[in-house]
């Protein structure tokens, strides 16, 4: 590894000011992917800023009509939050099933969003949930949706310097399920990821590793929202839209045409769990 | 009826291993000990116009700059066979040619691995890039590159057409059988690259002892050719070099190379300090591997499912350099065509260079790749017949007494001896594994429905045991003042065992008992020599030549003894490490005998080296029965049950016999299942980590049932036949036949991913 300078600021306002000095610098939460990628040369930073000393909120807090969850809270937190397992346990579900019990101790949901990789475990339930990010750059706060924050592989909307600084999730009856696959058990990227939510007869289904981004299929939910009875053949229809609308990439993890007869099927079971229909 | 031979005696190094006391080749510190790290070609081929080394050199912490421009240029091959090698001599340690994307350029040695890979970083090399030949069926087109077209390699069957070995054995008339069948056959298939994975990589130690010879520790399975082709490769008599092995983790094959060894030995020559080499898993990924091969298969019988003929057609990919590009080849044939009695057959084998990872000597050798096809022509044969294909086999498969003419026709690289089987119980392994799968209820595929479908399959297979009239072995055995015996072994333990198995035989030889035997192997200065490990060959041949050797040894001990017993030597029984004399039934221990020898009157020391070959290379056989579900929406096939009988013959260490069976069948479960490289499409392969390329490990396994049947093979040391290999052949054509029979598709590509099964099943 190069040598780097780490800096250990203590507010938001320092984190950002020390970050837009230079063009090659890095913010540090968990370091479960930036690491990594140093050790392999592929990231040679200028300076590190550890956002762990900067003031930004960790832990998940239970409000009355929202949850929230600070960016630097860990996979693992989420993962056995006994009130998050409870409230939105397909997000729990999703962090644990990120990488291994020695990564989720460490990463946190934070850099998980910010790394912005199409098959990032906790963005569907996050978007299929309704969460809003908080994002600051030091002076200003702004609120984006979440589906709304991704913009590409590794991009998103935040601007130079500006940081996640905390997750906003409506508190409602709604029930989602999360679907993970992976070439192994363990410590694998999804092959592809989705989140099917129903709130109210609504339908939200979001599919991961299918695009540049997390994406929602809002052709899909219409079809669902709009149907009076949701029976197979109904399912099935949607399920056909949903592989319309996606446009996976072939790669070790497996071909297109596997990733889109993963999402077909399974999409079209997490569906019927949710409407009770036998599929 | 053995005392100390098939019972299950503990490890004889298990508890130094448990405690971490046993030394690996890393496990030993050297004074200002160099580091070399290998400069790899970017380029699947191209020729290398020029390199400048200036910088790396000047480099601080870099001592030396190896590479085609400053070593010697030697034809040779790195199977790291007997010698003359049937391998092509068509390996250099540096060329000015770069065959496969990771092909050394150059190598440096530093005080610290950082150095030496900043120092790579700085050689500064132009290629000249030239097309790349990546798959078997491009490789004998008209018109596609020479892979060595250099002039001094030797040994190539036909460079132009990049044709590494090839052979077309006939008995009897094929064709005309095949003709005259009233059922027939034809099948094709292409298995894949796959890699050894042992858990320690390539790594050796070279260094220079106090009178200037080169020592070399290295993770070997054959010390002694290392030592030979070491000498050839630095051009340095054999005298001068000592190869050490120390405890290993692991060869399968992979280890049977030799190809780092000259290379640290080449450094230390010019430096005169020790060098050390440790591959890295991504380096090992493209180290060596297992021919990929085309396998066709054609079957002729009559209405009665008698075979009337046979057909082989292979084509093996070598990938860029041609080590047991023959052999393995042949073994396709040599290890399969014998199972089954027809009159009629024909093996058809060429072997091609491609731009691609060297293969080389993989556990199977070649009969994994054979059955892979043949098994399941043989079930497709029995769908046509309309006959069970367990009855189909019954039938068919070679018995007691019986030859097949392979058997001669076929050997390493050249015609072959000719045999008769004098054990076998594969009958009974197919009647016990008919009965545990309740094969009699297995329905059609047709008759299968649901998402989750159930299929069952079989298949059986013969290996050999150690290369007849070729593979050779020694042991020495002296006695110790107290009754025990130092037993020195070429043999290599690569963490199979062999030195406890081949010290029971010598307990069960000595008439003593194992915990009496010290053994050492695997060192050329210490140890008599052996071809070494591989070809499943130690348990039979080197525990020959350990039985033969203790045989001798007694010899001395009754004539001490009946010289100490005032006896005639007939007069004396030997047990449990005491001589009594049957006329007065006085005793003398071991330990006493020993120190007569030693000490009192005549004295000299107790003590053999003995040497054994075998005329022939008895088969073990075994029957794969397996139970396997299909999910039909995902293409995930999960193993329910996998019954494996064996016959080796007597096993000399039933548990550790057993422990070769599973560790045999796991590595098949996921070659069959998971492992396969992706290469893109300037041939580099891509997915050289445990992260991207998956093995089997022990949660993985479920349903696994081994059973050992003990059969007495005449030619072996206590009845023993070998054991190692032979378990990784079933997985494929077992599987295939059970996913045949569960969703009626055939799988002809490798690994049987999920994905590929839905391909087959969308068709």
């Amino acid at each position: 590894m190069e040598n780097f300078e780490f800096i250990s600021p203590i507010t938001i306002k320092g984190a950002v000011s020390q970050y837009k000095k230079g063009a090659n610098n890095y913010y540090l939460a968990g370091g479960t992917d930036l690491i990594v990628l140093m050790r392999e040369g592929i990231l040679v930073p200028e300076k590190i800023i550890d956002l762990k000393t900067a003031g930004l909120p960790s832990g998940i807090k239970k409000l009355k009509t929202e949850i929230r969850i600070g960016a630097l809270a860990t996979l693992s937190e989420i993962e056995h939050s006994s009130f998050i397992r409870k409230e939105i346990p397909f997000l729990a579900e999703a962090a644990g099933k990120l990488g291994s019990p020695l990564t989720r101790n460490r990463a946190t949901i934070g850099g998980n969003l910010c790394n912005a990789s199409p098959a990032a475990d906790t963005a569907t339930p996050l978007i299929a949930v309704g969460a809003k990010f908080i994002l600051s750059d030091g002076k200003k706060e702004r609120r984006v949706k979440a589906e709304e924050f991704f913009k590409g592989v590794k991009q998103t909307v935040l601007k130079k310097g500006e940081l996640l600084k905390e997750i906003v999730i409506p508190r409602s009856a709604g029930k989602g399920i999360f679907y993970k696959k992976s070439r192994i058990k363990l410590v694998d990227l999804a092959t592809v990821n989705m989140t099917v939510y129903r709130e109210k007869k609504k339908y939200r289904i979001v599919i991961g590793a299918c695009h540049i981004t997390p994406l929602r299929i809002r052709a899909a939910e219409e079809k669902l929202n709009k149907a009076k009875k949701i029976d197979l053949a109904l399912i099935n229809e949607t399920a056909e839209i949903v592989v319309k609308t996606i446009k996976p990439i072939s790669d070790m993890r497996g071909s297109a045409e596997y990733r889109k007869q993963l999402v077909e099927t399974h999409v079209a079971r997490l569906i019927g769990e949710l409407a009770g229909v036998e599929v | 009826m053995f005392k100390e031979v098939n019972h299950s005696r503990l490890k004889v190094d298990g508890l130094s291993l448990a405690a971490g006391k046993a030394l690996f080749v890393d496990d030993m510190d050297f004074r200002e000990l160099l580091i070399v790290k290998f400069m790899k070609s970017p380029h699947a081929h191209a020729e290398i116009l020029s390199i400048d080394t200036s910088a790396a050199e000047a480099f601080p912490g870099v001592h030396a700059v190896i590479h085609h421009g400053n070593t010697p240029r030697i034809p040779h091959t790195t199977a790291g066979q007997g010698h003359p090698e049937p391998s092509p001599y068509d390996t250099y340690m540096f060329d000015k040619k770069v065959r496969y994307v990771g092909d050394p350029v150059a190598a440096v040695a530093a005080d610290t691995a950082e150095i030496a890979l900043e120092a790579i970083k700085l050689i500064k090399v132009e290629y000249k890039e030239l097309e790349a030949v990546l798959s078997i069926a491009d490789a004998s087109k008209p018109g596609v590159p020479v892979i060595h077209d250099e002039e001094d390699s030797f040994g190539i069957y036909d460079r132009e057409k990049n044709l590494a070995g090839h052979v077309d054995v006939k008995v009897g008339d094929v064709e005309k059988a095949l003709a005259d069948s009233e059922f027939t056959v034809e099948y094709e298939i292409e298995t894949h690259y796959s890699q050894h994975t042992p858990i320690e990589p390539h790594i050796c130690i070279s260094y220079l002892e106090e009178k200037g010879r080169l020592v070399i520790r290295t993770s070997t399975q054959v010390p002694f050719h290392v030592r030979r082709i070491c000498a050839k490769v630095l051009e340095m008599p054999e005298k001068n070099i000592r190869v050490v092995k120390p405890r290993i983790g692991g060869g399968f094959g992979t280890k049977q190379e030799v190809y780092l060894e000259y290379y640290a030995g080449m450094i230390t020559k010019l430096t005169g300090r020790p060098a050390k080499i440790e591959l890295t898993r991504e380096e090992e990924f493209i180290s060596r591997t297992r021919h990929p091969m085309a396998v066709k298969v054609k079957l002729g019988a009559n209405g009665d499912g008698m075979l009337n003929a046979v057909e082989m057609d292979v084509i093996s990919n070598t990938g860029a350099y041609g080590s047991h590009a023959l052999t393995v080849m042949f073994n396709a044939g040599s290890k399969c065509l014998p199972l089954y009695g027809a009159k009629n057959v024909r093996f058809n084998g060429s072997t091609v260079y491609t731009n691609l990872p060297v293969a080389g000597a993989y556990r199977g050798y070649g009969a994994t790749q054979g059955y892979a096809c043949l098994e399941q022509a043989m079930d497709i044969l029995a769908e046509k017949l309309k006959m069970c294909p367990v009855q189909l086999r019954k039938i068919n498969h070679i018995k007691k007494d019986e030859t097949s003419p392979i058997f001669a026709a076929l050997g390493e690289g050249k015609e072959g001896v000719p045999q008769f089987i004098k054990s076998t119980a594969l009958s009974e392994i197919i009647e016990w594994g008919e009965e545990g799968l309740n094969w009699s209820d297995t329905k059609p595929h047709t008759e299968k429905t649901g998402r989750i479908r159930r299929g069952k399959g079989m298949a059986i297979f013969m290996q050999g045991s150690g290369i007849p009239l070729v593979d050779m072995a020694s042991a020495s055995i002296k006695i110790n003042d107290d009754g025990s015996f130092n037993l020195n072994v070429g043999a290599t333990d690569l963490g199979t065992g062999s030195d406890t198995v081949l010290s029971q035989i010598a307990a069960e030889a000595l008439e003593t008992t194992t915990d009496n035997i010290i053994i050492y192997s695997s060192d050329t200065d210490m140890t008599p020599f052996d071809v070494g490990a591989y070809a499943s060959s130690t348990t039979y041949i080197s525990g020959g030549a350990v039985k033969v050797t203790g045989e001798e040894v007694l010899k001395q001990i009754r004539m001490v003894a009946a010289d100490m017993l005032k006896c005639s030597r007939e007069e004396i029984e030997l047990k449990n490490s005491i001589a009594t004399s049957k006329k007065d039934g006085k005793t003398k221990t071991y330990g006493d005998i020993a120190k007569y020898a030693l000490y009192i009157n005549n004295q000299f020391q107790i003590g053999y080296i003995g040497s054994h070959i075998s005329p022939v290379s008895p088969p073990p056989f075994m029957g794969v029965f397996t139970e396997i579900e299909v999910d039909t929406w995902t293409g995930k096939i999960e193993i329910i049950k996998y019954m494996c009988g064996v016959d080796c013959g007597t096993a000399i260490n039933p548990k550790l016999a057993e422990g070769q069976v599973e560790g045999a069948v796991v590595n098949g479960l996921s070659y069959a299942l998971t492992e396969g490289y992706l290469f893109n499409k300037k041939g580099k392969m891509m997915n050289g980590s445990f992260q991207d390329y998956k093995i089997y490990n022990i949660e993985d396994v479920q349903g696994l049932e081994i059973k050992l049947f003990s059969t007495f093979e005449p030619s072996g040391p206590f009845g023993a036949k070998s054991v190692s290999e032979i378990g990784i052949n079933g997985p494929i054509p077992a599987i295939a036949n059970a996913l045949y029979n569960a969703v009626g598709v055939r799988a002809v590509r490798f690994p049987m991913k999920p994905e590929y099964i839905l391909e087959l099943m969308e068709k």
